[in-house]
């Protein structure tokens, strides 16, 4: 096995075009356990913790351009405020060890539906730029993944960075697993409200082939909140509409049977985590928490 | 008791500042020149006819050493059986498969290399042509033999009864509960895996492993390759964990010291984790069915109990452990007619073996479960119905209906001040508060009772030895051998208290075979109930012996003798001789190999729950645990094998299983797939202690370190199904929130 080490971006996407099938390694929390259990055998990986640029985040056209290989750890602690949403999911990866090491970027190449990180980049319509020494192009993050581990990269692409909105509003996670921390979600479920847009965002873990939006709930959410006036009011919505709410969410999902949890328990749980992210976001943006 | 005495203190653990430094060493940091690194190829089939292994790619890879599997080595031995378990010979458990595999995990070949790295390369090209039988995987259809696994013989390979059938107490008692329960299989999951390194010398190997009972391996490898024991030196460095699984002889073990011997070389195998998983034993795993009947006033009238052990591939500790849950299984409670099945019953699984507790948390789980169904029959409050029942403390030493002799106990008391400790009565009136006016989420209140059983087998010893240096330091010898507990520093206590000198003038010497010839080993809680018994005693001899010469020495009688802090004094004059100046002379010595009856520490655990009504999340709000182990030598050390011992029976109760899939693979091969509790899933612990002696021993102590893994799993499941209403379909071990929420799901 050959490990290149990169030291710039550029030397990076020379070496992804060089050797395309080579695996790009960022904090390793993925890769290395799928190594460790002999799951796959790259003739080459490129470990890419040399590269400055992808460590970086900043401001770009109003919206934030992260790096692809900023951790959980710096997430948390440097984008709470203007990344409400992946902030609460970095929080719930792992141990304080592997949020030290796992990025965003490494969740979006891994292409876990279970990856903490990928409901809150759907929940707020997160775009992805791809890089190939070639160029560069943007996709939205729904369209990145498209089965179970796997997603659009060319072989000679690799991940620069993830451009998302700085919150307008309130943004929520919620996950459930098999025990209080590290663990892989049994499902999960983000919550982006963007009052200024009257829009609504949502973001499904774990609960089917790939991270999925529950349109149908958005829309829903959408229409209650114009016809009644509330993004203005901030009144109060309805038991009604928050649990017609979870139940749209709930039916978005396309979970399946597994050891960690069956379909039906994920299609409810799901539910429930939609209707309380809701309630938790509804009082917030009511002032009310 | 003389008057410098560290019983019931807790001085800093002697083991820490290595600890904390990370100074220890174990198995794996051994580093010996020339060491051979050993891989072993494992069955990925659970079940198969092994046609043949082909190891010529391996063999002629660069850097490999050899590469072997049973037809290689005509001469292996097989795994050596303990000394308890019946183990028919044709259903041995051989050190490499022979002709047919039988679990998925099974030791297939082993290749060496001067590094591990190299050795498994070659693993990889080992190729192994297995042609796949049916599997059996429960120990239900397993007992019906339409799936064997050594034809012509039954896979129900023992059938172990106590008392008789009692089918006439229940067709006429005026209650009786019925009751299925799984006892899930759990991993012992030490952080420190299998590890043994085997050095040869001629004739003479010295083996390092990460075990619990040197000198029993020591006797058992010199039975397997026919040598005195006094060639094989077993040395046991410091232990990350062991919880039962460490203690007897395993496959890898005697195809490492076969090579070794053969080869005249070095060589080591370091275990993985996903090993562990698959290739070490596992621990619990029975099936039971229990009826248990009563009047209407709640007394119990009889128990019924049929046990399918699954003992996994081969028979061997799993086979045994079976028999201490029926043994058991009429817990602390007077229970006239009793009649307990235990078979034991081979699958196309991991062998078991002992976990933490082995058999007795299979019984008390099942008992209290049993009991909390009939007081939901009854209307009765599940404490009330359990005070109802206790053995009364007047009635020791209680000869159960199993045949255990139960030395001492007053299970009311300990009952008494868990309920206290837990605000019972305030939080059934929380409970009856909610429930009435439907705000909050369901809350539980569930109690688990037990009594276990400390000590080891009946009668069995442990050596210790008290030798006074001529400069006034003490070394006691222990056959105890530690992993994790603390034995350094308790033992130094015992020996300081009975010889009153300071703590630090004792050091303790455990774990090699050539320091302590024998001994039995730490399991079963019996460390300081045996092991700390015979140091005592030993002490006592030691210093009975100083006595006598510092009389002839000083020329008085010994009733004109004062002694104190290591220095006999001739009463009213300044003429004194110290233990070291006697032991100068001529050694001074006294050993004892102490055989106590066993003892049965008992406790009440109360667990409060809350659950969520909409996703069935529980939440463990407390956990109170009373133990009574009688007397404490160091409460310190009772208190951290308490709460890591609850912190397993938290696993058991709601996150850890063993799972294998319908062709016997197993679906759970690291930590991150099997759900450890982790310090979040801790709950607020509130630790008391009730006190009776145990009668038997000098220091009045029994064992400590099992209780909270068995009183916790039944105060928990029963705190949940309280929080149902009495509902428990479904609520197995693990209980998750998945098994919450169907049941919430079909009453709402």
């Amino acid at each position: 096995m050959e490990v290149l080490q990169p030291t710039s971006w550029g030397e990076a996407l020379a070496a992804k075009e060089e050797h395309p099938g080579a695996v790009p390694l960022a904090g390793g929390t993925d890769l290395l356990v799928e190594l460790n259990f002999d799951r796959r055998r790259p003739e080459t990986i490129i470990d890419l913790t040399r590269v400055a640029e992808l460590n970086e985040w900043s401001h770009v056209n109003g919206g934030v351009r992260l790096g692809a290989g900023v951790d959980y750890t710096r997430v948390i602690a440097e984008l709470a405020s203007e990344l409400p949403g992946l902030a609460i999911a970095s929080r719930t990866v792992g141990s304080p060890q592997i949020r030290n090491r796992g990025t965003v970027g490494g969740n979006l190449g891994t292409s876990s539906p279970a990856g903490d990180a990928l409901p809150p980049l759907v929940a707020s319509g997160a775009r992805i730029e791809l890089a190939a020494t070639s160029g560069t192009r943007v996709v939205p993050v729904e369209e990145f993944c498209i089965a179970p581990k796997r997603n659009v990269l060319a072989p000679d692409e690799l991940i620069a960075a993830i451009h998302m909105p700085v919150a307008t509003g309130p943004q929520q996670f919620s996950k459930i697993g098999t025990r209080n921390a590290m663990v892989i979600a049994v499902a999960s479920f983000a919550l982006t409200l963007d009052p200024p847009a009257r829009s609504v965002g949502t973001g499904i873990g774990s609960a089917g082939p790939v991270p999925l939006r529950a349109t149908e709930a958005e829309r829903f959410l959408e229409g209650v909140l114009d016809e009644e006036g509330l993004w203005d009011s901030r009144g109060q919505l309805s038991e009604g509409a928050v649990a017609r709410f979870g139940q749209l969410a709930s039916e978005a999902s396309r979970p399946i049977d597994d050891v960690r949890g069956s379909a039906a328990y994920r299609r409810h749980s799901l539910g429930v985590m939609a209707g309380r992210t809701l309630a938790w976001a509804w009082d917030e943006y009511r002032g009310t928490l | 008791m003389g008057h410098r005495s560290y019983v019931g203190q807790s001085p800093p653990r002697r083991e820490d500042p290595g600890l904390v430094a990370g100074a220890h060493r174990y198995v794996a940091d051994i580093v010996v020149p020339g060491c051979l690194d050993a891989v072993f190829v494992r069955s990925f089939e659970a079940h198969g006819l092994l046609n043949a292994v082909d190891l010529a790619a391996a063999q002629s890879m660069e850097g490999i050493v050899g590469a072997y599997s049973a037809g290689e080595l005509p001469d292996l031995p097989v795994t050596p059986a303990p000394p308890r378990a019946e183990v028919p010979p044709e259903m041995s458990w051989p050190a490499l498969a022979r002709d047919r595999v039988r679990f998925a995990g099974q030791p297939i070949a082993v290749v060496l290399a001067a590094d591990r790295y190299t050795a498994e390369d070659g693993a990889e090209l080992v190729f192994a042509d297995i042609d796949p039988l049916e599997a059996v995987i429960d120990p239900g259809p397993a007992a019906s033999d339409e799936v064997m696994l050594f034809e012509p013989r039954s896979n129900v390979v023992s059938v172990r009864e106590f008392g008789a059938p009692v089918d006439d107490v229940m067709d006429s008692a005026p209650v009786v509960v019925e009751t299925i329960i799984r006892n899930e299989r759990l991993c012992p999951t030490s952080i420190e895996t299998r590890g043994i390194v085997v050095v040869p010398d001629g004739d003479d190997i010295t083996v390092h492993v990460s075990h619990q009972a040197p000198q029993r391996l020591r006797q058992s490898l010199a039975r397997s390759f026919g040598i005195e024991a006094e060639l094989v030196r077993v040395i046991v460095p410091h232990v990350g964990g062991a919880f039962g699984a460490k203690s007897q002889t395993y496959p890898e073990y005697i195809v490492i010291a076969h090579l070794a011997r053969k080869l005249g070389r070095p060589v080591r195998w370091i275990e993985d984790r996903r090993e562990a998983f698959a290739g070490a034993t596992h621990g619990r795993g029975q099936t039971q069915r229990l009826r248990l009947a009563a009047d209407r006033e709640g007394n119990l009238l009889a128990l019924e109990a049929l046990v399918d052990a699954d003992i996994g591939a081969y028979p061997h500790t799993g086979e045994f452990i079976a028999a201490n849950t029926g043994w058991m299984l009429s817990g602390p409670y007077t229970i006239p007619h009793l009649h307990v099945r235990v078979r034991a019953v081979v699958t196309n699984t991991t062998p078991t073996a002992a976990y933490r507790g082995a058999g007795r948390p299979e019984a008390a789980y099942a008992l209290e479960r049993a009991l909390d169904r009939l007081a939901h029959r009854l209307g009765a409050d599940p404490a009330e119905l359990r005070l109802r029942n206790f053995i009364d403390r007047n009635e020791f030493p209680y000869r159960s209906p199993t045949g255990a002799v139960y030395d001492s106990g007053d299970h009311a008391a300990a009952l008494r001040l868990a309920l206290e400790r837990a605000g019972y009565d305030d939080a059934r009136a929380e409970q009856r508060r909610r429930r009435t006016t439907g705000d909050g989420n369901p809350l539980g209140i569930g109690i688990g009772s037990y009594i276990e059983r400390s000590g080891g087998q009946e009668g069995s010893t442990e050596f210790g030895s008290v030798t006074i240096e001529p400069d006034g330091t003490v070394v006691a010898r222990s056959g105890a051998t530690p992993q994790g507990q603390g034995h350094a520093t308790a033992f130094a206590q015992v020996v300081a208290s009975a010889l009153e000198v300071e703590l630090d003038r004792v050091s303790v010497i455990q774990g090699d075979t050539d320091e302590v010839p024998v001994g039995v080993g730490t399991f079963g809680s019996r460390s300081m109930q045996v092991g700390g018994s015979s140091l005592h005693h030993a002490a006592h001899d030691a210093l009975e012996e100083a006595r006598l010469r510092a009389s002839a020495h000083l020329e008085v009688a010994e009733a004109d003798l004062r002694y104190d802090d290591g220095r006999f004094t001739v009463v009213g004059t300044d003429r004194s001789v110290t233990l070291g100046q006697l032991a100068t002379e001529r050694a001074l010595s006294a050993q004892a190999e102490f055989g106590p009856p066993q003892a049965f520490p008992f406790g009440t655990y109360v667990a409060v729950v809350e659950l969520d009504r909409d996703t069935g999340d529980i939440s463990l709000e407390k956990l109170v645990a009373v133990d009574d182990c009688g007397i404490v030598i160091n409460p310190k050390l009772v208190e951290g094998q308490s709460v890591g011992s609850i912190i397993q029976g938290i696993g058991q109760a709601l996150y850890e299983q063993v799972v294998f899939d319908e062709y016997g693979q197993p679906l759970m091969s690291s930590l991150m797939d099997y759900s450890l509790p982790t310090v979040a899933e801790l709950p607020e612990l509130v630790l008391d202690q009730t006190v009776t002696p145990n009668p038997n021993v000098p220091l009045g102590n029994k064992g400590a370190g099992e209780a909270g893994c068995i009183g916790t799993p039944p105060a928990i499941v029963n705190a949940i199904v309280d929080a149902l209403g009495g509902r428990d379909e479904g609520i197995d071990l693990p209980v998750t929130p998945e098994k919450v929420w169907l049941v919430l799901s079909r009453s709402d």
